[in-house]
């Protein structure tokens, strides 16, 4: 199964009677004989083994900040908030220099991820997309066999031809950071709880875009709207390629890398316990109001930053938006009777 | 009572327990002490078969391979829309993670790894003699059949032989043509003699399926890479040895060139066939998908995945073969559309529209891999390259496919006519061309004779153009991603 030898070290402190509390956790974890699932090669039957290579590390921090910042006779805020990072790095691949995971989506034939030494888990690989061609790079992509307005990737071994070779690490599907932030405010009968979740240094494979806007695989239409803005006579600035006879797109590419950072208001809920007087103390009542997903703020593209995942859900084929269906927006309205 | 319950449970346990931890591998498809029974090697030759026909995954009943054999002169693609992947052959920039190039090269794997667990096992199998031969032949035959299209294909690839998985072959190295052509021979050669002469069903080979390929293997040997020309002798002998038997074998050329393309589902093929891969539409991915949709335009709800290149179309000879051939109105109710107006301005494939013209991309109808008349040219152009030059024969063989084609009335050519050999010779090359027109043939012709850029060279300005230079290294594809990624010795 795997052999986890483990370091954490940490502290605890508490202030002004309990009303603030802090806690620092360190952790260091190594994991060696990870279960992997290796892909085989199609001349030897293709599929994947799982196999029991390779040594990774994680480290980190978990930090947590907690407190009761007001506490009144009729009002009071309880708040928590939580802050964790993770740095996974693959130490070795037990000999290979390599090895490519993924492929959940059918939008491409070859891995997503590749596991290198040195590098974390969840590495997108994939050609760096440098935009379209311009009226002036004419000649430049003349070498390609390419004329301005052609998608122009970055050809890394400099061979004037776009192929696997020039795949690279173009982005991390970890976070570097998560966290949660919870805040119950009470007065009287009535309580508020607010409840923000963040993400922060992710990247996510936006497919569903792909599928979109790069006709390919069976997608034989551009349905997004944006397509509207494609280069051509006019609009040279941008970078959405034109409709060439020399297109060749390739989805596994930095151009359907986006950051999937966000802050959500996960939840929010407001309830109202009614007098015990009122009921002449028989039981009890509470009427409340509670809202999830209702705000999100981030810079995704798709529909949803948190909702995922194509294919599988192992941690080193993470982050593929491909047609997953978006968390929902709840509204729950409740009556509590307690006898 | 309640006593002898428990005594009978206890029985009952033991003679559960006995025996528990010894493995009974019978029926395992994989192992040292396997396919010892007739049935479990015909199993196994059955999920051989499956490689080289899984509908949209693996081998030749979904477009992959006509996709693949594009940069010919005969079919091209739509220059736009979610063709990139096709377009890619088509002008000679084929990358490393194409799906079409893939899908023939994983099914022909597949295929080989179950023809080499039958190969490998077939002496120790209990049963009738007579049946494992034809079984083990069959074999043979799939394994041949497969590393002709690899190679063809892929030039230097990994020759495997065993039927089971082992760490080795995670860093097994190339083999060259040469190697991988002597094994093709020698499975062929097998084959010729294990197959019986009548087909045990319709998707099998007979011994006249691999004689017929193995002329054909010849007549490639003698032409590039390898450049073996002593080889074109072989062929014609072989091809010869396949005509003269033609009644044994149930091969003949049907009275008319339309007969062969009525592409009727519910026929199980024509006596025309030497080879096919059967398709079945009842059944969950056996269905085939390289008629239908894939060639209809997108006027008659077609996918235009391929057509016809406009010059190709201009320079074929009238006659009832270009009518069969081509479909040049578009409209499926009263409303036709001439080519010229269509949306891709090109005719389409007549050949591959289903009886009906029903708008499917899955049908019963089978993937032809070889046409009699296929081994009729073969021998014309092999005796017409090899020792003496062309005979009667040579002259009757090409005549008989090229009046089929033609009008009534057209004149034989005769030795009189006073044809050079090599005249002759790319008079057949050239009557090919219109006979198997997007059948997967003439890609493999330009590329034996090396006029792949000649042939590119004459396209009309209005087709598809080579994005680069057509250079020899255009020949081969590039090995799949998948595969080198993992063996760095591919590289």
């Amino acid at each position: 199964m795997g052999n986890y030898p483990q370091t954490d070290v940490g502290i605890e402190m508490e202030f002004m009677n309990g009303r603030i509390h802090i806690e620092a956790d360190y952790f260091h974890k190594n994991t060696t004989d990870l279960l992997l699932n290796a892909a085989l090669p199609s001349y030897a039957g293709g599929g994947t083994q799982i196999r029991n290579i390779g040594e990774i590390e994680n480290k980190g921090f978990e930090f947590t900040l907690g407190g009761t910042p007001v506490r009144g006779t009729d009002f009071q805020w309880e708040t928590n908030l939580n802050l964790s990072t993770l740095k996974n790095k693959v130490i070795s691949l037990g000999g290979l220099a390599r090895l490519g995971t993924g492929v959940g989506a059918g939008m491409s034939t070859t891995n997503e991820f590749m596991l290198m030494p040195g590098e974390p888990l969840g590495s997108y690989w994939g050609l760096n997309y440098l935009g379209t061609f311009k009226p002036n790079e004419a000649d430049l992509a003349a070498k390609f066999g390419r004329v301005p307005g052609d998608p122009h990737y970055e050809d890394l071994n400099g061979d004037n031809s776009i192929t696997t070779d020039d795949f690279k690490i173009i982005g991390r599907a970890f976070p570097k950071l998560t966290g949660g932030w919870n805040n119950t405010f009470t007065y009287k009968g009535l309580t508020l709880n607010v409840f923000f979740n963040a993400v922060f240094g992710v990247d996510k494979l936006n497919y569903t875009r792909a599928a979109a806007l790069s006709g390919s695989g069976d997608a034989r239409q551009f349905i997004l709207s944006e397509i509207r803005d494609y280069y051509r006579p006019g609009n040279e600035a941008s970078d959405i390629p034109a409709f060439t006879r020399t297109y060749q797109p390739f989805t596994q590419s930095s151009r359907f890398i986006e950051d999937g950072s966000f802050v959500r208001l996960k939840n929010v809920s407001l309830s109202y316990n009614l007098p015990t007087a009122f009921i002449k103390n028989k039981g009890t009542i509470r009427v409340f109001i509670s809202a999830t997903n209702l705000l999100t703020f981030t810079k995704y593209k798709g529909p949803d930053p948190e909702s995922s995942n194509v294919g599988s859900n192992l941690d080193t084929a993470i982050g593929i938006d491909y047609g997953s269906y978006p968390n929902a927006k709840n509204y729950t309205l409740g009556l509590n009777l307690g006898f | 009572m309640k006593k002898i319950a428990i005594i009978f449970l206890a029985v009952m346990l033991v003679a559960g327990c006995k025996g528990y931890l010894e493995e009974d591998t019978t029926g395992l498809l994989y192992g040292p002490n396997v396919l010892s029974t007739q049935a479990g090697l015909e199993s196994a030759l059955t999920g051989s078969y499956k490689g080289l026909a899984s509908q949209w995954s693996t081998g030749f009943i979904h477009p992959s391979a006509n996709g693949a054999v594009l940069g010919a002169d005969d079919v091209t693609t739509h220059p736009a829309s979610n063709k990139a992947d096709w377009r890619e052959f088509d002008q000679f920039n084929v990358s490393t993670t194409n799906q079409r190039s893939g899908a023939v090269y994983n099914g022909c794997y597949k295929a080989i790894q179950g023809a080499n667990n039958v190969i490998n096992n077939y002496t120790k199998t209990v049963g009738t003699k007579a049946t494992i031969d034809i079984i083990a032949g069959e074999a043979y035959f799939i394994r041949g059949f497969s590393y002709y299209w690899l190679t063809r294909f892929y030039g230097n690839i990994p020759l495997v032989l065993s039927g089971e998985y082992s760490d080795s072959l995670l860093t097994i190295k190339k083999s060259s043509p040469e190697q991988v052509y002597n094994l093709i021979v020698a499975d062929l050669k097998k084959a010729e003699i294990m197959l019986p002469n009548a087909k045990r069903d319709p998707g099998r080979p007979n011994a006249g399926a691999a004689k017929a390929f193995l002329a054909d293997v010849y007549l490639t040997m003698a032409g590039w890479p390898l450049k073996q020309s002593d080889k074109y002798d072989l062929a014609a002998a072989k091809a010869k040895e396949v005509i003269d038997n033609s009644v044994k074998y149930g091969f003949q050329l049907l009275p008319t060139f339309a007969a062969v393309f009525e592409n009727d589902p519910t026929v199980l093929g024509t006596a025309e066939a030497v080879f096919q891969i059967s398709g079945f539409a009842g059944g969950s991915g056996t269905a085939n998908a390289t008629y239908g949709n894939t060639t209809m335009p997108g006027e008659e709800g077609g996918w235009d995945d391929m057509f016809s290149e406009l010059n190709f179309f201009k320079n074929f000879p009238e006659g009832p073969r270009k009518d069969a051939t081509f479909r040049t109105e578009f409209g499926l109710g009263a409303t036709k559309i001439p080519w010229q107006q269509s949306l891709t301005r090109h005719p389409y494939y007549k050949k591959w529209y289903i009886k009906g013209n029903v708008v499917t991309s899955s049908s019963s109808l089978p993937s032809v891999m070889m046409r009699y008349p296929h081994v009729l040219t073969v021998y014309a152009e092999a005796k017409a390259r090899g020792t003496g030059g062309p005979d009667q024969a040579a002259y009757d063989a090409l005549n008989q496919v090229r009046l089929r084609g033609l009008p009534a009335g057209t004149k034989a050519l005769t030795l009189g006519d006073g044809l050079t050999a090599t005249q002759f010779a790319d008079a057949v090359v050239q009557e090919r061309a219109w006979e198997f027109a997007c059948e997967r043939t003439r890609w493999f012709d330009l590329i034996r004779l090396e006029r792949v850029e000649a042939a590119n060279a004459a396209k009309s300005p209005d087709d598809l153009q080579p994005i680069k230079p057509i250079t020899k290294a255009n020949y081969w594809f590039p090995l799949p991603y998948t595969d080198t990624s993992i063996n760095p010795n591919l590289n």
